[in-house]
């Protein structure tokens, strides 16, 4: 279990602090809401400027499936920039919270007061515009999307279809499928003799080797 | 002079520097607070004088309109009218970093000839601090976290000739009312200037 000593006290100081791993380069992109870069970890959170929002993490005692939103200001083109990488969806996303002393130091003992809150990946991302001509303003809002790892799994699909074209992608050689085309969608009632007469586009060879009957192959 | 005459002929002057702070008082009547570590920018809320005489303001507006609400300017309160705003008690006069401090500390080691006072202020690396307590000039404590790195050795400038650098949050427009040989310019709200932390 995790003991987080820096909240025992009635005065907690915190900030916190967001890591961006985009794109296949693994390019490191980081902020945190303190005044001065901050170090922890041997990762150096930037300062100021770019991180607007960090949307609410849902904590339960059981494991969830909580998305989160991250905004960056979209003023500064380098944030559009990131926004608009090739590489941005499906980038790692983690959020810590860290505490410091009354100094603005992360408190070290008895343990480094620096947890993480959230790690998911990036789903979706845009960048909404505010554009108030009465006011003569403009906002620009870059948001991503994240969906936490268990999300991820949710949704997962895995396995392998079972027709002709999946099957001999991954077994070339087999043909146990090659039937699959014609016998699906059709109506079997099994143990009736067949209403009408099919006939198999192929030959199926089938060995005869004592006990077992072969019988036409395929399935579904 | 544009936003500094704003300054230097207000009729008030809201100051916010106030941290980002939550508070929650639980039923037994015990409150916890968090600090959200932040910049702690300066906010300047200036109301202007309500009677500049249009035809001799002109140049003050223009240079207002040129700044708008999109270039910074480093306003002064070493005026006569403004000094008392910034005029250090304590009766230091040359002060520099002694070693190069710690990412957002808000205790600086200097090398002082002189005393500081409570509310005195420094301003390193381009941004303003205010002393928190009275210290005889090696170690000063600062009301917000040090913005940036500055280096050891650098030079404070301290008392009346530190600079706000600032930019206009809300910029607004004037009404022209007439009057024998021009119009009195009615400014429609209050100037919000926010410092510019960059």
């Amino acid at each position: 279990m995790t003991t987080i000593n820096a909240v025992t006290g009635s005065q907690i100081n915190h900030a916190e602090f967001v890591k961006l791993t985009v794109g296949i380069a693994e390019t490191v992109y980081t902020f945190c809401n303190a005044a001065a870069p901050i170090t922890v970890g041997g990762i150096t959170f930037a300062n100021l400027g770019a991180l607007l929002n960090v949307g609410d993490v849902q904590r339960d005692i059981k494991a969830t499936s909580d998305d989160m939103t991250i905004s960056l200001t979209g003023i500064d083109p380098t944030n559009v920039g990131i926004i608009l990488g090739n590489d941005i969806k499906g980038s790692l996303v983690e959020v810590w919270r860290g505490f410091f002393d009354s100094n603005n130091q992360i408190i070290t003992t008895p343990t480094t007061q620096f947890f993480k809150r959230y790690q998911g990946i990036i789903s979706s991302v845009s960048i909404t515009e505010d554009f108030n001509s009465e006011m003569r303003t403009r906002i620009a809002t870059c948001s991503i999307a994240c969906s936490s790892m268990r999300r991820i799994l949710e949704n997962r699909l895995s396995g392998v279809k079972t027709n002709t074209n999946n099957w001999q992608f991954i077994y070339p050689n087999d043909t146990s499928m090659n039937r699959v085309t014609e016998i699906s969608n059709q109506y079997f009632d099994f143990g009736s003799p067949p209403l009408t007469q099919t006939q198999a586009s192929e030959t199926t060879v089938t060995m005869d080797s004592g006990g077992d009957s072969g019988g036409d192959g395929g399935g579904g | 002079m544009s936003f500094q005459t704003i300054f230097d002929i207000h009729q008030s002057l809201k100051i916010n520097n106030r941290r980002m702070v939550g508070q929650q008082v639980a039923r037994s009547g015990y409150i916890t607070v968090a600090q959200y570590l932040t910049a702690v920018p300066w906010v300047f809320t200036v109301t202007p004088h309500a009677y500049l005489f249009y035809p001799n303001s002109r140049e003050i507006i223009q240079a207002i309109d040129n700044k708008d609400r999109q270039l910074p300017e480093a306003i002064s309160f070493a005026s006569t009218n403004l000094s008392w705003f910034t005029t250090n008690r304590g009766t230091v006069t040359t002060s520099t970093l002694n070693g190069a401090p710690t990412a957002n500390t808000q205790t600086l080691a200097l090398t002082s000839n002189g005393t500081f006072k409570a509310g005195d202020f420094l301003q390193v690396g381009g941004y303003v601090y205010k002393v928190t307590a009275d210290s005889a000039g090696s170690s000063v404590d600062i009301h917000r976290p040090l913005i940036g790195s500055p280096a050891s050795g650098t030079s404070l400038i301290l008392g009346s000739a530190c600079t706000f650098n600032v930019v206009a949050e809300v910029c607004p427009t004037y009404t022209l009312n007439p009057m024998t040989n021009g119009a009195f310019v009615q400014w429609d709200s209050p100037f919000v200037f926010r410092e510019y932390i960059t």
